[in-house]
């Protein structure tokens, strides 16, 4: 039984385990297995899925598959808008006005839900938030007319990988509906000072990479799932990095204890223990990823002392 | 080994500039007298012997930011000459950069140890042209500088993704709290170990890296859409006497 959780102040309730879509774009090589599995998704009762807005071919694709399913109107679409200038790692030198004018917003909004054939997401947010963007620039007003037009939800940032203090100003300034960001069982960053802020000021969150791009879903023997050399995650985990994360993930292994099955399951189960997390988004291609992600995410969150002993798996935080 | 392009003060700008341009690594080592002879050593050890604290100058002219903190550090009126003569001298270096990169100056001063400086990195602005002037006093170690092409660009974006954002949140616990680098990364053995080290896994020569003289000035290439930068990271020798390091940063567009 799939179980549900507040956005933030927006009324909308999502599902805690979300259709990451990253991963579709692989999959669009073999649409009818996505079509399966997302079916599959709705099947179960889960009804969030977490988009970059500017991915056109993806976006297309679970058009399709949501009018086919006739979902359009049962599904919450979490999107990210991207900066108009591209940047690797957060850029607060690029002022807001550049990277995120209103118009681009607008523009990348009214695109998505065209092909999705949604009339409203529930969130539209801006990837890579630097702080200093709060006051510069006509994003939040642009955003706040989207919403009043009923075509999102929300308004809410997204943060870059481990970067949980660019996010502690705009949570608590109550300006926005909800945050993204990076939690798992090596960067557990966020649980310190931004989730008991976002519990205060009624903001949401989405827990992105909750398996760390797919490490966490490591075989029995620690050893990362292998990446075609089309995926950037190949060069993110370049050797060095790739072994110290497996040897990091093996040290995982003895807490892995039923009704858990695998790191994976203990990893799921622990990015939605803290109470603060709205939906947990995982990336998923098939129908057997989806099963066994539902499958942990419905034994719910963690006891206290297994979340106590994962604290000692802190890395990237 | 140390950086083989030096250059002596006063210069003329275009032959300073035209080394720069030409300068392998993209950088120059000016020299400075150590910290023992300078007339203003007493109000820098006074400085140094507080809390660390990072100062940017704003529109501040040099006397008046250092007035500033020396007011609020060492209590009012403390130092006048000695600061004026440190300001006079800021004022000099600033307007050489400024000649060099064309365009405005700004400058801050920083006394506290900033723990990402140690991992090889490039300044980078939007403007077209620009240059950055480090004069650390009191330090016992040089920067290091390498080359471009003993960088794994790759592997270097990759290892950024990962760490910046954890190296901008420990310069800013470093700056409040003071705590030790080992302490706020003892869950990070390996990571520290590349800061102590200076070895990370984008370099492919470990060894080719050269060191401005400790005490000595240097000046180098700021990466910009027009210009490459140059690539350097401050020494683990460093963290518990991390000097008064004065920072100018010139850009133009022209």
């Amino acid at each position: 039984m799939i179980r549900f959780r507040p956005l933030g102040r927006t009324g909308l309730n999502l599902s805690e385990l979300a259709i990451g879509t990253a991963a579709l774009r692989s999959a669009a090589r073999d649409p009818g297995e996505a079509g399966a599995m997302l079916a599959r998704a709705l099947a179960l009762g889960i009804n969030t899925v977490e988009i970059d807005s500017s991915d056109a071919e993806t976006a297309t694709l679970l058009g399709d598959i949501l009018r086919r399913e006739g979902a359009r109107h049962r599904v919450h679409v979490i999107a990210r808008a991207a900066s108009l200038v591209p940047f690797d790692l957060p850029s607060p030198h690029v002022p807001a006005d550049q990277a995120y004018p209103g118009w681009h917003l607008r523009a990348a909004t009214e695109a998505l839900l065209g092909r999705l054939g949604v009339e409203r997401l529930a969130l539209q947010q801006l990837h890579a938030w630097c702080p200093e963007w709060r006051g510069e620039g006509d994003w939040r007003q642009t955003l706040e007319t989207l919403r009043a037009e009923g075509k999102i939800a929300g308004i809410g940032v997204s943060l870059f990988d481990h970067d949980v203090a660019a996010g502690l100003e705009i949570v608590a300034s109550g300006t926005i509906d909800a945050v993204e960001l990076m939690y798992n069982v090596f960067d557990q960053g966020a649980a310190a000072a931004l989730f008991p802020l976002c519990q205060g000021h009624g903001v949401g969150v989405v827990v992105r990479s909750p398996l760390y791009f797919g490490a966490l879903a490591a075989r029995p023997d620690g050893a990362m799932p292998g990446f075609s050399t089309e995926d950037w995650r190949t060069a993110y985990f370049y050797d060095a990095h790739r072994r110290e994360t497996e040897a990091r993930v093996q040290r995982l292994a003895p807490a892995v204890v039923a009704p858990d099955r695998s790191v994976a399951d203990l990893a799921l189960r622990f990015a939605l223990s803290h109470p603060a997390v709205s939906t947990v988004a995982v990336g998923m291609r098939t129908c057997a990823q989806l099963e066994a992600n539902a499958a942990a995410i419905q034994r719910g969150p963690l006891d206290t002392d297994r979340l106590a002993a994962l604290a000692a798996h802190k890395w990237l935080c | 080994m140390a950086l083989p392009d030096t250059l002596s003060l006063p210069s003329p700008h275009d032959a300073a500039r035209d080394r720069l341009d030409r300068a392998p690594l993209g950088a120059l080592e000016l020299a400075r007298p150590p910290l023992d002879d300078l007339p203003y050593r007493d109000f820098v050890r006074a400085l140094l012997a507080r809390q660390g604290f990072k100062l940017d100058f704003n529109r501040l002219e040099p006397d008046a930011a250092l007035a500033l903190v020396s007011d609020q550090l060492l209590g009012p009126a403390s130092f006048v000459r000695a600061r004026a003569l440190l300001a006079e001298e800021i004022a000099t270096l600033a307007g050489f950069a400024s000649h060099l990169a064309g365009g405005r100056a700004s400058i801050a001063i920083r006394t506290s140890f900033a723990p990402g400086d140690l991992v090889w990195h490039v300044d980078r602005v939007q403007e077209a042209r620009a240059v950055r002037l480090l004069w650390p006093i009191g330090r016992p170690a040089g920067m290091r500088v390498t080359p471009a092409a003993n960088i794994d660009p790759d592997i270097y974006r990759a290892y950024m993704r990962r760490e910046f954002p954890l190296l901008c949140q420990m310069d800013s616990r470093v700056l409040r709290t003071g705590a030790p680098v080992e302490t706020l990364w003892a869950h990070r053995p390996e990571q520290l170990a590349a800061m102590t080290s200076g070895r990370f896994p984008f370099l492919l020569d470990r060894e080719a890296e050269c060191e401005v003289t400790p005490g000595a000035a240097s000046i180098h290439r700021v990466q910009t859409p027009a210009q490459p930068g140059a690539w350097h990271r401050s020494a683990w020798a460093n963290r518990h006497a991390p000097g008064m390091q004065i920072v100018i940063t010139a850009a133009s567009d022209s």
